[in-house]
């Protein structure tokens, strides 16, 4: 399992003994020992998941870095949060995606409908097994607990991801009022039950021009 | 003596009694007491490194301060961070450079090695050029990041690799140095995007910052 490590709260620092770790693709500021970096085609999660992340034009630029070195990390100077599943699913979004341990086990996920209105894609990256992921966000991440007795409803554009055993529901508030454009900003919804956490930043993602 | 001092992580306060400062233009944002504020063009380098920044195109647009009182410097939201030379040579990027005083002597240098591929690089890779402002003496200067800036200690047998594009500045005893990782995926367009580094060998420390500047077509 590769150790990574907070060097301060924008800067991830990995430490490879022999081992694989995948980034996003030009996130590396600096390193040293031997390592070599090279795009990943296959995002560890076989052809069928390529296919799929071509059809949903889900587009996750990603490397392999790999060999024996301390490599560090960062994109934009986004907040970064390491989380660590142990035997956990984690769905992310895939902008929100810096680093991943090569032992988990990622695919794409439908994520409901969400994508039609926030322009994020219709699917997210899902990351299963045991080991460490690192999240960008603007601002701190922020864990929020989903009880089943305590759903939480969150800005499509401030979700990052959710790990446990968690579903997901997309929510309308659509009267006379959000019809005639006089919407307070929050018409749509994303809703989770079940028990698990739900991260979210303290940031609305802009959404792409049209 | 020119008193450097971090009013908080994104705003550098300098304290002036009949002296001088530096400071990227238009980084001031208020001042106490009697204060000059001027475009400087020579900021300590004299003309033939005005000549070389012009000739380099490596800009480094300064205003001076000169006076006694307080002026306090902030740069887009920028963090902030104090160096202190002791003797040292500090090489920093001129877009990251944030205020200095005449107690260091400035300079433009040529950082990266000489030849075709290079000169292609930093042309189209960095977009920033390698030329980078050298500053060298006993005294502070200020630097300005995305997110804070870190200090990576290098050591003999330690080699750094650092991306260009989140490279602030170096001081110590370091070579560096612009590696390429350049084969046929890099050609064909499948890179990782981490093809050019830059290497830095020696004793010293390499600051970088958490951010990778955008590189323009």
């Amino acid at each position: 399992m590769t150790l990574f490590k907070l060097k301060n709260d924008r800067l991830l620092e990995t430490i490879l003994k022999q081992e694989k770790v995948m980034a996003l693709a030009g996130s590396m500021v600096a390193y040293e020992g031997s390592v070599k970096f090279e795009k990943a085609l296959l995002g560890g999660e076989g052809l069928l998941g390529v296919v799929k992340r071509k059809f949903t034009s889900e587009t996750v630029d990603l490397m392999v870095c790999k060999g024996t070195g301390t490599i560090y990390f960062a994109h934009k100077a986004k907040e970064v949060s390491v989380i660590s599943l142990e035997g956990e699913k984690l769905v992310v979004e895939s902008s929100n995606l810096l680093a991943s341990d090569d032992s988990l086990k990622t695919d794409v996920a439908f994520a409901g409908l969400r994508g039609a209105t926030s322009g994020q894609g219709l699917f997210t990256t899902t990351l299963e097994g045991i080991g460490s992921v690192a999240l960008l966000s603007e601002g701190n991440l922020i864990m929020l607990e989903v009880s089943s007795s305590y759903p939480l409803c969150v800005d499509p554009d401030a979700f990052v991801g959710y790990k446990g055993n968690v579903r997901q529901e997309f929510i309308f508030d659509v009267n006379w009022k959000t019809v005639v454009g006089e919407t307070s900003g929050e018409t749509y919804q994303l809703k989770f039950t079940g028990s698990g956490v739900v991260y979210i930043q303290p940031s609305e993602r802009q959404k792409p021009q049209s | 003596m020119v008193a450097y001092t971090l009013i908080n992580e994104k705003m550098l306060a300098v304290g002036l009694t009949r002296e001088r400062v530096y400071a990227k233009k238009g980084s001031m944002i208020s001042y106490q007491g009697d204060l000059r504020f001027q475009r400087s063009f020579l900021a300590g380098g004299g003309i033939q490194n005005l000549a070389m920044r012009q000739a380099t195109k490596e800009e480094l647009l300064v205003m001076s301060a000169q006076g006694t009182g307080q002026a306090y410097y902030a740069y887009n939201g920028l963090y902030v961070t104090v160096i202190t030379l002791e003797g040292e040579t500090m090489y920093v990027e001129s877009d990251s450079l944030l205020a200095f005083d005449d107690r260091l002597r400035i300079g433009t240098v040529f950082l990266g090695n000489q030849g075709a591929i290079q000169g292609m690089i930093k042309g189209v890779v960095t977009d920033q050029g390698l030329f980078t402002t050298r500053l060298e003496g006993q005294g502070e200067l200020a630097i300005v990041s995305h997110g804070n800036a870190i200090a990576l200690e290098v050591e003999p047998q330690k080699p750094i690799f650092v991306d260009p594009n989140a490279y602030i500045g170096h001081k110590g005893q370091l070579q560096s140095q612009l590696v390429t990782d350049i084969n046929w995926k890099t050609l064909i367009g499948k890179t990782s995007g981490e093809s050019y580094q830059l290497k830095f060998v020696g004793a010293g420390a390499v600051y970088i910052q958490a951010y990778e500047r955008e590189t323009q077509p």
